[in-house]
Formats: C-alpha cells, structure tokens, sequence
C-alpha cells in the first residue's frame, strides 16, 4: 500500500553506523552487512581528526545520551556530535576524558530534538593513543563510498563542519540513544 | 522534505522476530546463533523490534534450545517500558524447536517495541547470539531487568551485562508460523 500514512522505518532506541538506515545498506564489509559482532580495538587515525556518517531519520528523535565504545587503551579527550546534512552541529559532548576500556562511555546530553532526514554522526579525538572499537570495511574508498567524511584539525568538534573526502578505514562504534530510553 | 511519507527501508513482515529485519537481523550474522542457557535466573531481557505498518499480533513465539527446564515467560513491550501483552509463566517444552503461545489478538501500530524474554533458571537454553562483549549487545539496544520474572507490568531496564545480544523471540500475525 504505497500510500500508508505510517510507511516508514521507526528508529531503533541506539543510532550508529550498524543501522540498515546508516552504512549497512551502503557499505560492504562482512557478507552484504557491516556486522556489529566484528569491531576491533584500535588507535584513531589521526590527532584530532572527526569522522562522520549519515543516518536517515525517518520521523523526529529526542536525543538524551551520546556514547562511544573505548578500545583497551584511554588516553586523552573524545567528543561525540550530531550535525545536520549542511555540516551544522546540532549537539555535541564537547572535549571528554576518555575513560573506561573495551566498554562504552556515554554522556548525558540535553535532550535534543533532531528532525527527519540526513543527519551525520560524528567523533572526534585529540590523540593516537587512545582506542576506539571499530570495524573496517576494506578500505578508505569503501568509506567513501558509504558517504563518510572527515575533517583535519577538527576538535573539538566545530561548529560548522567542513566534510573532506574521507581518507581512513575506519568506522568507529559510537553514536546517540534515543528518548524514552535513558540507559544504554 | 519528504517526511511523513518517507519510504520504509525495512519490508514489513508478518512474523516479527529479535533475529529478522524487524530487529537485529540486518546488523547481526545470525549464522553464529546457538542453543545456549539462560544467564541468570528470573532475568528479564529486552530487544528492540521495530515495525513500519500495524500488525494484529497473534502468537508469541521463542526458540528452545538443547535442554529444556522450569518456566519461560516471552511478551511485548511498549518504547516506554510498558507491557502490551505477554504469554506468563509457561512451561519451557520441546527441544531445538519454537515454542508457541496464543494470545488474546493485539493490534500493534507502527512503531518500536521490545520483546522480552524472561526464564526461571539457568539450566533452560534458548537459541541465541553472542557478540563476544557486552558493549556490543548495547549498541544494539538491549536491556535487561533483574528479578522479573514472570515479566512485569513496567519493565525498568538497566543497563545490559551479557554477552548475548539476541534470543530469538518474537510474535506472528498469523496463526501458522
């Protein structure tokens, strides 16, 4: 029924990059899906480099947490975002202790309204010694083409993002939990 | 902006299930789904399911493992925590096979839900999916409640400790599954 007044995807209660919404209907990996069940620990890639992902909201989400899975190392500051699909934040943690390994470390945010459409997930770290869970999916061009971006010299995370052609192999495990859930 | 008619991703289906397109099924390799036993006893756990369109839910249904034991308790769960409907307290029977439930008809409208999934005792297996971490089985959005069984009116979900992301459970909107 084409015309179904209710005809979209509902959000699942936690956003990442794992969602058929995000890369999984985009990226190759594991099979035909980026699979949750393959991240690694590793360091960033680069000093204070941000990464970003698309996720397609389909309906308004209140955002009350945003979260990272930390790697076997901690070490620095991470901040974690959301922008808009013209590169404006939305929210962000702001510079955060990195702290607790191979579990997720998440913040408690305003809660936010976010609307329908593109919006971009972002993380951003001031180091290379610290660690994040994350999966690769071949190569940067895979990245690429799942419509990743990156940002030099970008922590905090800015404002107003300035997307670059994504150049790293890497999709961190982080993302945002959604209202009414409070705990991840 | 082309919201609400926004087109679904996910094809609505008429079995609603923690391990299809409906929950983890896109996100999860369900080739590593084995029997396994349960964690603790009279833990509830909860898995997100989301659906596009309504379902009038009709069954409820969850996979037994190798070995059988005490009770089992599976229902469905509102976003918010609130329990729609549920089986009770039922006898875990039959081995490597779904177990099914008939429930009063409920109409489900589009939107997310939890199945719960709840068991007495730690020697009943259920056919699940272990992702090696407990942070893993987070991002997917699992949660868990301690000392809920049979599984409550409100569920008060904690933060999940295990390693297995999702039992495979669910509802059918057809009699037959």
């Amino acid at each position: 029924m084409t015309t179904w007044p209710r005809a979209y995807v509902p959000p699942m209660p936690v956003l990442h990059a794992w969602l058929p919404e995000s890369l999984n209907n985009l990226a190759f990996g594991t099979g035909s899906s980026l699979m949750i069940n393959t991240p690694g620990s590793a360091v960033w890639p680069s000093a204070n480099v941000a990464l970003f992902w698309p996720v397609r909201l389909a309906v308004p989400v209140t955002v009350t947490v945003l979260w990272w899975a930390n790697g076997a190392t901690a070490s620095g500051n991470v901040d974690c975002g959301i922008y808009d699909a013209e590169g404006n934040r939305l929210l962000s943690t702001g510079s955060t202790a990195q702290t607790g390994t191979t579990a997720i470390q998440s913040v408690n945010v305003t809660d936010t309204v976010i609307p329908p459409g593109l919006i971009y997930l972002a993380l951003a770290m001031d180091n290379v010694t610290g660690t994040i869970n994350r999966v690769v999916m071949g190569n940067a061009t895979a990245c690429q083409l799942a419509g990743m971006h990156q940002q030099a010299t970008a922590f905090a995370l800015p404002a107003t993002a300035t997307f670059a052609a994504m150049a790293q192999n890497y999709v961190p495990m982080a993302g945002a939990l959604l209202s009414p859930r409070t705990v991840i | 902006m082309d919201w609400p008619s926004y087109p679904p991703i996910v094809g609505q289906g008429i079995i609603i299930s923690t391990m299809n397109q409906h929950g983890f099924g896109q996100m999860l390799d369900g080739a590593n789904t084995l029997s396994g036993t349960w964690n603790t006893s009279n833990r509830a756990v909860y898995m997100p399911v989301r659906i596009s369109e309504p379902v009038l839910a009709r069954k409820l249904f969850w996979f037994n493992g190798a070995t059988v034991s005490g009770n089992a308790d599976c229902g469905i769960y509102d976003a918010a925590g609130t329990k729609i409907v549920s089986a009770g307290s039922t006898a875990q029977s039959g081995t490597n096979a779904l177990q099914e439930v008939d429930i009063a008809d409920t109409l489900l409208d589009a939107g997310l839900f939890y199945m719960g999934l709840a068991l007495d005792n730690t020697t009943g297996t259920f056919f699940r999916l272990s992702v090696g971490t407990a942070y893993r089985a987070q991002a997917m959005g699992t949660v868990m409640q301690a000392t809920a069984f049979p599984l409550p009116a409100a569920a008060t979900f904690a933060a999940y400790t295990d390693t297995v992301t999702a039992y495979v459970c669910g509802f059918s909107g057809r009699v037959v599954i």
